[in-house]
């Protein structure tokens, strides 16, 4: 029966194309409905009070409010150029690190190994040093971003380099290419598919860093709005903001880096 | 011009089991290729043929001895030898033209000039009209065309190729021997040519270097070295004296072998 199943829906792909597209529009807007229906029946029954539970109204009034006469596009900006900024500074970390990782033995042994031990940190529990070395300011929020996000980008970076066919960079070589040209006309370029994987796995650990780190520092953000939430008893606006936080996660990840990655593996041959 | 392998010997650190023993792959080879001659080393795997080309080329540290390439004792990689690789190794983020010029940027600062000389090869190997293609989009046997015409573009002194044809379908094969033929033929670049097809090797050779492991210490080693006095374009079939010779010093004379030696096991 299952095999019957995925016929039919490889079938439906391999056929028309853009039906299958609109089924899958069709199934999420039932899938959401259903879901939001559910929210409004079991929040109507009245078991848990309002400000634990609201009802999904309450909840897109709320983000109205916010848009229209409080704060949110600014909340968003503010977080968005904070994340943006640690991220760069991840990126430009995390590609030098791998670089030299994969170019030097030892540091692979040393650093290289570091950083796997690094990654099972989850950013929270730099949360504590952070605030201790940097005050409740911006400067901890981004020391905890770059800390994540530039792990995955030099892990990345290190195995693309080392799964470069040697074939590729012989022909370079023989061609006449050497030292920091190799790494500019050759390495760079060839490892751009496992970069941009790498930079989207960044990306996502820098959001999630970043709305940890807001949670306990001053200023404007998604992470401190929703800390004000909690301290106001508002769970319209906690929810609210987490529902920001999925929204922008789900654009970023599935519609801005699937979009680059498909171009580049087209491009690439992969 | 003239490529000189003065008694090279190569170690090969084995280390099959955990065990690491030292043990030669080739030892005190020599061997001279002049001006002009299209050579090709024809050997079962692992007789070592692939790691001279490597040698030649300046990827692996020799054990001993020295290669000289026009009196000049090869230390690395350079431009002076290019290679044609097997699994084509072009760079799929350049086009087809992009990918032939790869290497005239260190000849030429003009991009005009760059692009006018890729031109001209691309021409020489029939894919002009592909110049601005990706490397995707390319079937097996035009991006073996662009391989050759990269290699060829800086004008090297000394062509290698490993396997070149190893990948491609019989027909596609042919016709890139015959091409390469042609161009040789035009150009009279040095040419070392790595195969383990008997016909092949015959087919376009001046000479062919039969080369064989030993048995014992899996040294390999120049077993007989053929001149093929035949006028291009040759036929197989004119070829069975040649080939005789060969199968005669890899297997003895009362062998019966296929084209290549997969086919015998």
């Amino acid at each position: 029966m299952l095999t019957s199943l995925t016929n039919r829906i490889t079938a439906a792909q391999v056929t028309n194309p853009e039906n299958f597209l609109k089924h899958r529009y069709l199934h999420r807007f039932v899938f959401f409905t259903l879901l939001i229906l559910f929210w409004q029946f079991v929040t109507s029954l009245g078991i848990y009070p309002k400000y634990l539970l609201p009802s999904p109204f309450d909840v897109f009034e709320t983000l109205v409010w916010g848009f229209s006469k409080a704060d949110y596009a600014m909340v968003i900006l503010q977080s968005l150029r904070r994340v943006l900024l640690g991220y760069v500074l991840a990126v430009f970390v995390g590609v030098f690190a791998g670089l030299g990782i994969a170019r030097y033995k030892a540091l692979d042994n040393t650093l290289g190994a570091s950083l796997t031990a690094l990654q099972s940190i989850p950013s929270v529990a730099w949360v504590p040093l952070a605030l201790l070395w940097f005050g409740i300011s911006e400067a901890a929020a981004l020391f905890i971003v770059v800390l994540e996000a530039f792990i995955p980008c030099a892990l990345g970076v290190r195995t693309g380099v080392l799964t470069i066919p040697k074939e590729i960079v012989r022909a370079a070589q023989c061609l006449g290419s050497r030292h920091v040209d190799l790494y500019v006309r050759v390495i760079f370029p060839a490892i751009i598919p496992q970069l941009v994987s790498s930079l989207r796995l960044s990306w996502a650990f820098a959001w999630r860093a970043l709305i940890a780190g807001e949670l306990f520092i001053t200023g404007l953000g998604i992470g401190q709005t929703l800390e004000l939430g909690r301290s106001l008893a508002d769970m319209s606006q906690v929810l609210s903001m987490i529902l920001i936080v999925a929204i922008l996660g789900f654009l970023t990840d599935n519609v801005f880096f699937r979009a680059v990655e498909k171009k580049v593996n087209s491009i690439w041959g992969l | 011009m003239s490529v000189k392998i003065q008694n090279i010997s190569l170690k090969y650190l084995a280390n099959p089991n955990g065990k690491a023993h030292i043990d030669y792959i080739l030892k005190d080879l020599n061997l001279e290729i002049k001006q002009g001659e299209f050579t090709c080393l024809l050997g079962p795997s692992g007789c070592g043929k692939s790691s001279l080309l490597g040698l030649v080329a300046g990827f692996v540290k020799l054990t001993h001895g020295e290669v000289l390439v026009n009196d000049k004792k090869v230390v690395r990689p350079d431009i002076s030898r290019t290679l044609v690789f097997q699994e084509y190794a072009l760079f799929p983020w350049l086009n087809v033209i992009e990918n032939v010029a790869f290497g005239l940027r260190y000849q030429f600062h003009d991009y005009e000039q760059r692009y006018l000389t890729a031109s001209r090869y691309l021409k020489m190997v029939g894919l002009i009209d592909h110049a601005r293609d990706s490397i995707s989009q390319l079937s097996g046997g035009m991006k073996q065309r662009v391989a050759l015409a990269r290699a060829l573009a800086v004008k090297p002194d000394l062509l290698l190729m490993d396997e070149p044809f190893g990948a491609l379908d019989d027909k596609t094969r042919t016709d890139m021997q015959k091409l390469l033929i042609n161009i040789w033929m035009e150009l009279k670049p040095m040419v070392l040519f790595v195969t383990h097809s008997i016909d092949e090797a015959l087919v376009l050779a001046d000479r062919v270097i039969v080369m064989d492991k030993d048995k014992q210490t899996g040294i390999g080693s120049i077993k007989a070295d053929i001149k093929i006095n035949s006028q291009r374009p040759r036929a197989l079939s004119e070829l069975g004296e040649y080939r005789n010779q060969v199968v005669d010093v890899l297997y003895g004379s009362s062998a019966c072998v296929g084209n290549s030696f997969d086919a015998v096991i």
